[in-house]
């Protein structure tokens, strides 16, 4: 994910911060990836949530994406930021 | 119902050095069951539960397999994990819970009564993911027709301890003994790692993913990518932008309609398999 110079940096494994608190286990936000298109393995995800490696923007946003879906089935709104959205305003 | 020094398998190894000594031979036969890494256990001062394990879950796991693996862990752990008198596993198969190992009579029907009343440490272990352990059964209120159970079938302590499936809960490894405060703190850790190794074989199990409905859930996500990529397509072919683009398109569509993805791009897909069919229906009658 980039991080515009000046930005506070986020925690690296603010993704798995937010599977936990959608009560995802790490299989299951995988399936739920994959459901959305996503073409990565269960473990390059779960090493990227915690903060190892790269996804590309295009498949970080499906991971918040199925994080955020998530969310909503739990009667939140979608907390998790997308890449291609660009910072909030 | 054995009691753990007074086994059989005990009387086989002519050692009794403490309920460590009695693993029983039926691991042994590793042949029988193509599990090349194991091997022969003549007593546990040469091989700790721990070492024993190592290697069982990179086991190529065929349906008979599977089944037959678990039965062993079932018979090891009954005689290794503190003063266990028998111990089982219970697992998921299409939604529904059952005991596919058990070590003795009277732990398979501990298992069932708790089916039948849908009330137990196994089925909480099974249902939340967490270990339950019960150190007196007598002090236990929570499920007053397991407890009742328990009384006539002579159990006193419990150990559940939770199975998943390529991270999904599946089941509980259960043990059970006659006697109260049976599981010490080094009892549930060795609970907790047979547990997880009969974890890793359940999710390098084909037939478990098919049993448990996994394969139904995979099926639905590939029909889901494929109506969204069709979506994609849609929208490419529609806005004249990249793949990548139109991913992101249906996405803020969806966030806006309150649909979720997959059901905003069959919206997409049906809309213009609808306009399609108007156009072919104009062209026809035009022609």
């Amino acid at each position: 994910m980039d991080d515009p110079e000046g930005m506070v940096e986020e925690p690296l494994d603010i993704l798995d911060q937010f599977r936990q608190r959608a009560h995802l286990s790490h299989g299951e936000l995988w399936l739920r990836y994959f459901e959305l298109g996503g073409m990565r393995t269960d473990l390059q995800i779960e090493a990227y949530i915690c903060g190892i490696g790269d996804l590309g923007d295009h498949e970080h946003d499906m991971v918040a994406h199925a994080l955020n879906e998530r969310f909503v089935e739990l009667g939140g709104n979608h907390p998790v930021p997308y890449v291609s959205d660009g910072p909030p305003p | 119902m054995q009691e753990p020094e007074q086994s059989s398998e005990a009387a086989t190894t002519g050692e009794q050095q403490g309920h460590l000594d009695v693993v029983s031979p039926p691991l042994v036969n590793s042949a029988a069951i193509g599990v090349g890494e194991i091997e022969p256990v003549a007593s546990a001062e040469l091989v700790r539960p721990e070492q024993l394990l190592s290697g069982m879950s990179s086991i190529i796991s065929s349906e008979v397999l599977v089944d037959t693996v678990l039965r062993c862990i079932v018979t090891l752990v009954s005689v290794v994990v503190g003063r266990a008198d028998g111990a089982s596993v219970t697992l998921d198969r299409g939604g529904k819970l059952q005991t596919v190992a058990s070590s003795n009579e009277t732990v398979a029907q501990m298992d069932a009564a708790q089916y039948e009343t849908g009330e137990g440490p196994c089925l909480d272990a099974a249902r939340t993911g967490s270990a339950v352990h019960l150190d007196s059964v007598d002090d236990e209120r929570r499920w007053p027709s397991f407890t009742s159970r328990a009384g006539l079938l002579g159990i006193r302590a419990v150990v559940s301890s939770p199975l998943s499936a390529h991270g999904i809960p599946a089941g509980a490894l259960n043990i059970y003994s006659q006697s109260v405060g049976a599981f010490e703190a080094r009892d549930l850790v060795l609970a907790q790692l047979f547990a997880s190794e009969a974890s890793l074989i359940l999710s390098s199990s084909l037939s478990f993913a098919s049993a448990t409905g996994l394969t139904s859930r995979v099926q639905e996500a590939l029909v889901a990518r494929r109506v969204i990529a069709q979506a994609e397509g849609v929208i490419i072919e529609r806005e004249g932008i990249a793949a990548e683009e139109a991913y992101t398109v249906i996405r803020r569509i969806s966030i806006t309609s309150g649909r979720t993805l997959r059901d905003e791009a069959d919206v997409i897909v049906r809309s213009a398999t609808t306009q399609t069919e108007a156009g072919d229906g104009r062209s026809g009658r035009d022609g």
